[in-house]
C-alpha cells in the first residue's frame, strides 16, 4: 500500500472536523475516505476512538477497482457512512468527485482537493492538517489484564505490548484475560502456548458494526505463538470426572525383571527371538489390571495406542476393565534407536478424542506409559535434542519432528491433560552393573528433557509399580493441578 | 569374520592387523576393502575372497547389526592389479599381545596396528610396535567421527595432525614413532544432512551404525600396499 494513502493524525482530524461541522467528536465516529491521489483509488475507514493513539485510527480496506474491491466497498457503503473523496487538483473537478461518491453510495460525500505539495483544499480554502488546530478528542481508556495477578492500565493507548511469562510447564494451562473499559470490547480470555517468555500484543480492530479485540502472543522475534479462546479462570477448581482416557503404550520398554534379557537380545541383534514379545508381559498385564482396578468401577472407555520404532498402531477402545485384549499383541519390540514416534501417537490419540470439539475444560486425558522420548525437532534448541548428545558427542537422529511441541500445545489449548508415566528399571543382581548405570544415566537425561514439556510421574516397570503409578496419574488428572493458571506479567511491562 | 583355508605361505607378502579388543579392527578392514578399496586391489579377482571373508560382517555393520568379535586369525588372499598376491591376516583382538600374535607380527611384511582414538594406548600396543619394527608399520586410529567434526582439517592428515587434540598431545610419543603413517579413520562417517556421526543412540545407550559413510578408511591399506609393491620390484 502506498505511503500516500496513510493519513496522518492531523489529516484524519481535519477530515473528521469537516464532516462533523467543526464539532469535536463525541464517542465513536466512523467515516470513509476514497483516496484518488494515485491512479488506483484506495478506500479507508477512519475511526475516532478513545483508545487509539491520537484518538484516530485508519483501516485501509481496499485498493483498485476489481470486483472484490467493489464488493468490499459495497459492504461498507451499505452502512451509509459519511465519506470524503480526496482528489488531486491536477486531474479532477468537483462534479467528478461527487459522481464517484454517489456511485459508491457514500452518504454526505465531501470533496477535498489535494495539491501537489500535500495541501488539502475544501471549497477553495485550505484545510488544516495540523493536529494542534483541533480539539484533543482522546478519551481515557482503561484496560485490565488478568494473569497470575491483575494489572490495570489507565489512559491506555493501543496497541499495548506486555511482556509475559507463562507458568512452569507441567500441566497448568497458561491463561490470560483482557478487560476493556468504556468504549472497548468486553472481557476476553485466551489459553497461551509456545515460548515461556513472550509478549502479549493487545489491540482493537475498529469496525462500524462493533470493535473487536485483536490480541496476539508473540516471541521476541515477533513470531506468533499458540493462542486459543478460553472461558476464563472460573473452572479453575472444577474438573468434571474423567469420562475418557487415551493410553499410549511404549512397546520398547521391557519389564524391570527382563532388563538384562532385553539388553542381551538387543546387543546380539536377536530381535526376532520368540522370547522377545514376553519381555514386557508384566507391564501389559499390570497396565490392564491397573486400568481395570482404578477406572473399571467408573466404566470409563479407554483408547489404547502402541508405539514402537516407526509404528503407531491403534489397538482399539474398550471399557477400562477389558483392556487386556487390546494389549495382547503389544509385546516387547525395540525400535532401531531410542526415539519413538510418541508425537504421532499423541496426535492420533488427540484426534480420536476429538479434543478440538471439546469445551476448554473437557473431561478426557492422555497418559503415555513407557520410557522412550518422542522424536525431537530439527531445532537444536529443542530440549529433546539433549538426549542425542548423551554419549558426549552428537548422534544421528533419523527422523525429526516438531510434532511433540505442537501436539502438547494442542492438548493444552483444549484443556486436555497429558502425563507421562515414566517407567524405571531398578537394578537386579543379574544385571551388568556398569551397563545398568549407563542406562539409568540415559534415562535421567530423557526424563530431564521430557519434564520440560509435560508432567512426568515415575514408577517402577513392574506390575506393582504400574498400579501405583497409574493411581498417581489419575489423581493428578482429577485435581486442579492442571487447571488454568494465570500468566505472569513481567515487571518490565509498559505501554508502547 | 570368516576364516579361509589358505595356508600361510612365507613367500607371499603379508599384512598383519592387530589391535586391542573392541578397537574396531574388523569393521575398519571391511570398510576399507568394501567401501573405499585401495586402487592397487584387483577387485574382480579378489571379489570372492572379500565376499567370503568380509561380506557378512560388512552387511551387519552397514545395517546396524552387532558385529561379532574376531576369535581366530582370519586370512584373506588379496589379488593386486599388478598380479601379485598379498595375504591379509586379521589377528584376534586382545588386551595383551600373546607370543603367537607377536610372532605373526614379526614375520609379517607389513603391520597395521589399530587403536580407537581417545582411548589410552595399552602396553600391548607398544609391544606390538616393538614386534613390528622390522617391517613397514602404521597406526590406524578408529572412531574419529566421535571427536573430529566432518570438516576438520585433520582429515587431510597434515604432518602431526593429532597434535591439535589433547589426546594426541598426551600420546605424542606413542603416535609420533609411526611418523606419517598415522591415519584418522571412521568406519561410520557422518550423516549426510546434519553432519553428526552416523551413529544412532540405542535404547540401552549402545551406539548403532546408521546410514554410514566411512571416511578415510582406505588410505592405510593403500599406503601399505604401495610399500609392499615397491619392496617387490
Amino acid at each position: 500500500m502506498s505511503e500516500i494513502h496513510t493519513l496522518s493524525p492531523g489529516q484524519m482530524m481535519g477530515l473528521g472536523s469537516l464532516l462533523l461541522g467543526g464539532e469535536p467528536p463525541a464517542g465513536a465516529v466512523d467515516f470513509t475516505v476514497l483516496d484518488y491521489r494515485e491512479a488506483a483509488p484506495c478506500w479507508s475507514l477512519i475511526h475516532h476512538r478513545g483508545w487509539a493513539r491520537g484518538g484516530w485510527r485508519q483501516t485501509i480496506l481496499a485498493r483498485g477497482r476489481d470486483r472484490g474491491t467493489r464488493r468490499r466497498i459495497r459492504a461498507i457503503t451499505d452502512r451509509r457512512l459519511p465519506g470524503v473523496v480526496l482528489i488531486p487538483t491536477d486531474v479532477a473537478g468537483v462534479r467528478t468527485s461527487d459522481i464517484i461518491g454517489s456511485l459508491f453510495g457514500v452518504r454526505d460525500t465531501v470533496s477535498v482537493f489535494c495539491t501537489s505539495d500535500g495541501t488539502f483544499l475544501h471549497d477553495g480554502l485550505p484545510l488544516s492538517t495540523d493536529e494542534r488546530d483541533y480539539f484533543s478528542s482522546r478519551e481515557s481508556a482503561v484496560i485490565t489484564v488478568h494473569g497470575a495477578g491483575e494489572r490495570r492500565f489507565e489512559g491506555a493507548e493501543l496497541p499495548l505490548r506486555l511482556p509475559l511469562r507463562l507458568p512452569s510447564p507441567g500441566g497448568a494451562q497458561p491463561v490470560v484475560g483482557v478487560t476493556g473499559g468504556a468504549g472497548l470490547p468486553g472481557q476476553i480470555w485466551y489459553t497461551l502456548g509456545g515460548v515461556r517468555e513472550g509478549n502479549l500484543e493487545i489491540d482493537v480492530t475498529p469496525r462500524p458494526d462493533g470493535d473487536r479485540w485483536n490480541i496476539h502472543y508473540r516471541d521476541d522475534a515477533g513470531n506468533r505463538q499458540s493462542m486459543r479462546r478460553a472461558t476464563g479462570p472460573a473452572p479453575r477448581a472444577i474438573r468434571r470426572p474423567l469420562d475418557r482416557l487415551a493410553v499410549i503404550f511404549d512397546r520398547t520398554c521391557p519389564d524391570a525383571a527382563a532388563w538384562s534379557a532385553a539388553r542381551s537380545l538387543t546387543l546380539r541383534g536377536l530381535l526376532d527371538d520368540p522370547r522377545a514379545a514376553e519381555l514386557n508381559r508384566g507391564l501389559r498385564d499390570g497396565l490392564a489390571a491397573a486400568l481395570s482396578k482404578i477406572l473399571g468401577p467408573l466404566a470409563i472407555p479407554v483408547d489404547v495406542w502402541w508405539v514402537s520404532g516407526d509404528a503407531v498402531v491403534a489397538a482399539g477402545s474398550a471399557p477400562a476393565s477389558e483392556t487386556a485384549a487390546l494389549l495382547d499383541d503389544a509385546g516387547w519390540a525395540p525400535g532401531e534407536g531410542i526415539w519413538d514416534p510418541l508425537e504421532e501417537g499423541l496426535e492420533s490419540a488427540l484426534d480420536s478424542l476429538d479434543i478440538d470439539g471439546l469445551d476448554p475444560h473437557g473431561s478426557v486425558a492422555v497418559v503415555i506409559v513407557g520410557n522412550s522420548p518422542p522424536r525431537p525437532a530439527l531445532d537444536r534448541a529443542d530440549p529433546l535434542s539433549e538426549i542425542a548428545r548423551f554419549p558426549g558427542f552428537p548422534t544421528r537422529v533419523p527422523h525429526t519432528s516438531a510434532g511433540w511441541r505442537i501436539q502438547l500445545e494442542r492438548a493444552t489449548s483444549a484443556g486436555v491433560p497429558v502425563r507421562y508415566l515414566f517407567l524405571t528399571h531398578p537394578e537386579h543382581p543379574e544385571d551388568d552393573a556398569a551397563a545398568h548405570a549407563g542406562f539409568r544415566a540415559l534415562r535421567e537425561t530423557i526424563t530431564r528433557a521430557l519434564s520440560r514439556s509435560l508432567p512426568l510421574d515415575a514408577a517402577a516397570a513392574t506390575r506393582e509399580g504400574l498400579h501405583a503409578g497409574l493411581r498417581t496419574v489419575m489423581e493428578a488428572f482429577s485435581t486442579p493441578a492442571d487447571a488454568p493458571e494465570g500468566v505472569v506479567i513481567r515487571d518490565e511491562a509498559r505501554m508502547r | 569374520m570368516a576364516e579361509t583355508n589358505m595356508p600361510p605361505t612365507s613367500d607371499i607378502p603379508s599384512i598383519a592387523l592387530w589391535g586391542a579388543s573392541g578397537a574396531g579392527k574388523s569393521c575398519w578392514l571391511a570398510a576399507a576393502l568394501l567401501s573405499d578399496p585401495p586402487p592397487q586391489v584387483d577387485l574382480p579377482a579378489s571379489a570372492e575372497a572379500l565376499a567370503g571373508a568380509l561380506g557378512p560382517l560388512w552387511e551387519a555393520h552397514r545395517s546396524g547389526r552387532p558385529v561379532p568379535p574376531t576369535h581366530t586369525p582370519a586370512e584373506i588372499a588379496l589379488t593386486l592389479a599388478s598380479g601379485h598376491t598379498v595375504r591379509l591376516v586379521d589377528l584376534p583382538g586382545s588386551t595383551h599381545l600373546g607370543p603367537a600374535a607377536a610372532e605373526r607380527l614379526r614375520s609379517a611384511t607389513g603391520v597395521l596396528l589399530v587403536h580407537p582414538w581417545g582411548a589410552p594406548p595399552p602396553a600391548a600396543l607398544d609391544a606390538a610396535w616393538q614386534a613390528s619394527r622390522s617391517g613397514h608399520c602404521g597406526l590406524v586410529l578408529t572412531g574419529l567421527e566421535r571427536s573430529l567434526p566432518e570438516e576438520s582439517p585433520a582429515w587431510e592428515r597434515p604432518p602431526g595432525w593429532w597434535r591439535a587434540s589433547t589426546w594426541g598431545q598426551d600420546n605424542e610419543g606413542a603416535l609420533a614413532r609411526f611418523g606419517a603413517a598415522v591415519w584418522p579413520t571412521s568406519a561410520m562417517g557422518y550423516d549426510t544432512v546434519c553432519g553428526t556421526p552416523a551413529l544412532l543412540l540405542g535404547d540401552f545407550g549402545q551406539l548403532v551404525p546408521s546410514a554410514i559413510r566411512p571416511r578415510g578408511v582406505g588410505a592405510p591399506l593403500a599406503w601399505m600396499l604401495e610399500r609392499l609393491e615397491d619392496s617387490s620390484t
